[in-house]
């Protein structure tokens, strides 16, 4: 068969043998795949630093039996400045995890292709300008999008339980919020959800215009600590239901944050049924 | 179907433990062991069993070592004011084959992964960090390669370090002695620009 041409990010990589890596690539037409990255740990070698984490390629790519083979790599863009601060570059694996347990083997999605290479330009824009909580915006916008592209979209305006609207316009008490169920639930449906607890209006209006907010400005979003806690903790929660499992790269971001005099996202949650 | 023999199919699960060796290396080397003589394939049973009874971590900076301390660490001449941080002991020896660093060394035993759950207080940063406040270390060079990994480690260090008051410093990214522009990579290049030198 011929060999592929590809628009991919890679999002992982993992040394085999002596001088080879397998790429986990994210592509625009043909979704997650992983190819061998032969000669890739040799120094010098043109694809060692083509298959590092973060770097958006052009690549061809020959069908192999096991595995396919990358056979001709063309940087777009390496994101190097984002392996230049510790802030970034914490986000950045975060977000690359993220992409991909939320993908799919072999499934194109050029949506999510699109929001993760937006979110890695976002961060790295935003090298010098924005500190730990801007950075941390971009990453907030980014789960937000990432779940409604993959149909897990927060539910705002609706009980997540009956279905019913909730006005967030005339909001003005705390409201029940179930990652499990998938958003919030209405008075009636609070006790429905046995991880139910209460989130503020100002987290579900944050929600909401997150799902919209354009990834290249969104570093510049001011939120107050609290409010951007809260919805960090929320989005954390939300996340490790789906995925049934918190993210490695996770637990790395919460320390980052901490030096950078951040709240923490999500182990002082507490469940409260129905408060 | 034909099967190995009990002792030979268990020297070939053996072998094909070791990093890097898969089932028809292992096969391979199975063989060419039964056909060596007794005294050769006993000095390499000894040899595996000394290296295992005998070599332990250097004390100071977890270097491997036959006694509490490497060798480096033992040697006066060696300026005991600057440290080269590695990710592992074999990074020892490729600056050493350089013959240009004649100061101590670190090894941190593997470096900081996010995406592999490898966090800090896994590695020997804490030893680090005690050796400097004891030592009177005034320059701590990061070794690491450049990787994402790498990068991170020698982030995380530069962070954590530079308020305790030492020097802290990154070897030169760029391109490799013989390369060629044309083939260079954008990373490299770029990295090989940000960090040029006056001729």
């Amino acid at each position: 068969m011929e060999p592929y041409a590809a628009l991919a990010i890679v999002l992982r990589r993992r040394d085999i043998g002596e001088n080879d890596r397998i790429v986990t690539l994210l592509t625009s037409e043909y979704g997650k795949i992983e190819a061998a990255a032969r000669g890739s740990r040799k120094a010098g070698a043109r694809a060692a630093g083509a298959s590092e984490p973060f770097t958006e390629l052009n690549l061809r790519i020959a069908h192999g039996r096991r595995l396919d083979v990358v056979i001709q790599w063309h940087v777009i863009n390496a994101h190097g400045h984002l392996r230049s601060n510790l802030s970034q570059l914490a986000r950045a694996s975060y977000i690359c995890e993220v992409a991909e347990l939320f993908t799919i083997d072999h499934d194109p999605c050029p949506a999510v292709y699109d929001l993760v290479s937006g979110s890695l330009s976002a961060l790295e824009s935003g090298f010098i300008e924005h500190d730990g909580a801007g950075l941390d915006c971009v990453v907030r916008a980014f789960e937000v999008q990432l779940v409604e592209i993959q149909g897990y979209a927060i539910s705002t305006r609706a009980c997540s339980h009956c279905g019913r609207a909730i006005s967030l316009d005339h909001l003005d008490a705390r409201s029940p919020f179930s990652p499990m169920l998938g958003g919030v639930l209405c008075s009636a449906c609070r006790y429905r959800a046995s991880d139910a607890y209460s989130v503020s209006p100002d987290v579900l209006l944050t929600i909401e215009r997150l799902k919209t907010q354009n990834l290249g400005n969104a570093a510049d979003l001011r939120l107050d600590a609290t409010l951007a806690s809260e919805v960090g903790r929320c989005l954390r929660w939300f996340l490790r239901h789906r995925c049934e499992r918190e993210t490695k790269a996770a637990t790395f971001l919460e320390l980052i944050r901490h030096d950078e005099g951040l709240e923490r996202d999500g182990d002082s949650i507490q469940y409260r049924r129905g408060d | 179907m034909l099967h190995h023999a009990k002792p030979l199919a268990r020297l070939i699960g053996e072998l094909g433990k070791l990093p890097g060796i898969g089932p028809k290396s292992a096969q391979r080397m199975a063989y060419h062991i039964l056909r060596s003589s007794a005294s050769d394939v006993q000095a390499l049973a000894e040899a595996l069993l000394e290296v295992k009874e005998r070599i332990r971590f250097c004390a100071e900076c977890f270097n491997f070592s036959e006694e509490e301390t490497c060798s480096v660490c033992r040697d006066p001449r060696r300026n005991a004011h600057v440290v080269c941080v590695v990710a592992e002991p074999r990074d020892i020896m490729a600056i050493e084959r350089t013959q240009e660093y004649r100061g101590l060394y670190h090894v941190l035993q593997g470096l900081v992964s996010p995406r592999d759950g490898i966090m800090p207080e896994m590695l020997r940063v804490r030893e680090l960090l005690q050796r400097i406040a004891t030592r009177g270390i005034e320059e701590v060079i990061v070794a690491t390669n450049p990787t994402v990994e790498g990068d991170t480690t020698a982030l995380y260090l530069a962070k954590l370090l530079k308020p305790v008051g030492v020097r802290v410093t990154l070897l030169a990214h760029g391109l490799p002695v013989g390369a060629e522009l044309d083939y260079a990579d954008p990373a490299t290049l770029s990295s090989a620009l940000q960090y040029r030198r006056e001729l």
